[in-house]
């Protein structure tokens, strides 16, 4: 597992490399981008998508993790946040896997709105394989659900001014938001790129569904409840091993 | 100033994983630690420590965030050494880490937030050269009996006679199974022992900076509470307690965090006097 900076050198991304294990590496099929989601959901799930890569890079896997600009140990502040900011990040980010993979052959894995973004980029970069766990393609509810439990978040009597562009304390830029709201699903996408979808129930037509129980997500999730069973990890995992 | 970033490993065989920050090319004025809230990674709830670091590196201060084993990117712990012992151990690696970029850096500091709190306290009383210690909302304690309903309890706190007649200088953790944990169940210091740990740190000249938000300090007026409740102690001027009821534990808000990373800017920098 190698922490690494990559990108604009004035503005670098943060990443974890996940080299193929070395008695993988001639059976080495490329690699496999994990795409986090955004704000608290991104924090919840962190623990989970290192465990997921190290299986991954285990069966001879290049993996890499990363932070999107303005989130996380990333460049940026959160005002630059955006799902196209995010997309951008996925492209660069796959350039940079190919590198350290030694080949161009990479898949990605994406979740929640990290889904979102990743069909996004589809516009400028092709996976070789793209997996989506519980991806956020109504927008619209979602950006209702996060400004919904905003208001429902006890402050302190005094919080000395709210920034209206955060839900939950996390930056919710307009156009962020504007980006999601305005999202729809490209028609016939499972045609474009081979697709799988985690998840309770199938979202994309014509794509391969994989059931899995729903995850930590949405904007109720607390920290002490934010648990991925091993059975769901373990079949995330060998979907993108087969 | 410009800001400056960069991965650092270190540790037993590499295994711990954190971000240096500093001013790119002004001296350090100091260095500060920053050890996980809880079982969040390193970038802690709404990035306050990414912000923090990059908000003290513009004031000459060098920071590193990182992971505790077992958590974030950093490797499980190797031994079987208790996780809060283990923790506060790898904040003193980390410690070591950041001042050897420049040995001369005369403050140093450690800063915990929630559970990193009790790491921080824990790491800085082991560790000789820690010469400030910031814990942003460790437990709070009150006398003798739990409050029934609030985790603070003034009324109570500031009966002086019950408090000499049976608990001089005794505090006790009042709502511990209560305390906001981000993952992880605190198993604070007994009272007496926090107390005696502050004493300790005062005695050897390290400065403490304790911060309560509301959440934790809830029913908390002002400082005052807290320092009576310790009086039994002495701390040579060198605690300093501050009680911010426009903050949650989290620091949710922006503003709230903009003005802890001024708080803690000032007090980190600010001349005492000699021998004070």
């Amino acid at each position: 597992m190698i922490p690494i900076h990559f990108g604009d050198k004035s503005a670098p991304l943060f990443g974890v490399f996940h080299p193929p294990d070395t008695a993988h590496r001639e059976a080495c099929q490329g690699g496999v981008l994990l795409c986090n989601s955004y704000g608290r959901e991104a924090i919840c799930i962190q623990r989970t998508l290192r465990s997921l890569a190290e299986r991954l890079s285990a069966r001879g896997l290049a993996c890499l993790r990363f932070d999107y600009r303005g989130s996380g140990d990333s460049s940026g502040t959160g005002d630059e946040l955006s799902l196209s900011s995010m997309a951008a990040d996925i492209v660069e980010a796959t350039r940079e896997l190919s590198v350290r993979a030694g080949s161009r052959r990479v898949g990605w894995l994406a979740v929640r709105t990290g889904g979102t973004a990743a069909v996004t980029a589809l516009e400028r970069a092709r996976p070789a394989h793209l997996y989506l766990w519980e991806p956020v393609f109504d927008g619209r509810a979602f950006a209702g659900a996060l400004r919904a439990a905003d208001r429902l978040l006890e402050r302190p009597r005094d919080t000395g001014g709210k920034c209206d562009d955060a839900v939950l304390g996390h930056p919710f830029p307009r156009s962020f938001e504007e980006e999601l709201v305005r999202f729809a699903l490209p028609a016939g996408i499972a045609r474009r790129v081979p697709i799988d979808v985690f998840g309770p129930t199938p979202v994309v037509d014509g794509a391969r569904h994989v059931n899995v129980s729903a995850g930590p997500f949405g904007p109720d999730t607390s920290y002490e409840s934010a648990v991925v069973p091993g059975a769901t990890l373990t079949t995330i995992a060998n979907r993108i091993l087969a | 100033m410009k800001v400056c970033e960069r991965v650092m490993t270190f540790g037993t065989r590499n295994g711990l994983v954190g971000i240096l920050c500093r001013p790119e090319e002004e001296a350090l004025r100091a260095a500060m630690v920053i050890p996980n809230a809880g079982n969040l990674p390193r970038t802690g709830p709404h990035r306050l420590p990414v912000e923090m670091a990059r908000s003290l590196a513009l004031r000459g201060i060098a920071t590193l965030r990182f992971d505790v084993h077992g958590l974030g990117d950093s490797t499980e712990a190797s031994g079987d050494a208790d996780p809060g012992r283990q923790a506060a151990l790898d904040v003193m690696e980390a410690l070591d880490a950041l001042t050897s970029i420049d040995r001369s850096i005369a403050r140093r500091a450690v800063l915990g937030l929630c559970a990193g709190a009790d790491t921080a306290l824990a790491a800085a009383g082991r560790d000789m050269a820690v010469t400030h210690a910031i814990l942003l909302d460790p437990p709070l304690y009150e006398a003798a009996t739990p409050a029934r309903s609030a985790p603070w309890n003034p009324g109570r706190l500031m009966d002086r006679r019950r408090r000499q007649r049976s608990l001089r200088p005794a505090v006790t953790p009042n709502h511990v199974s209560d305390l906001p944990g981000f993952g992880v169940q605190r198993t604070p210091l007994p009272g007496e022992e926090f107390a005696s740990e502050l004493e300790s740190l005062a005695r050897r000249g390290t400065r403490v900076l304790v911060r309560y938000s509301s959440t934790v300090g809830k029913g908390l007026t002002g400082p005052t509470q807290v320092l009576d409740s310790l009086s039994g102690y002495q701390f040579s001027g060198r605690l300093t307690i501050d009680v911010d009821h426009t903050t949650d534990h989290a620091y949710t808000e922006q503003t709230a965090r903009i003005r802890l990373f001024a708080r803690v800017t000032r007090w980190l920098l600010a001349e005492h006097a000699p021998g004070s």
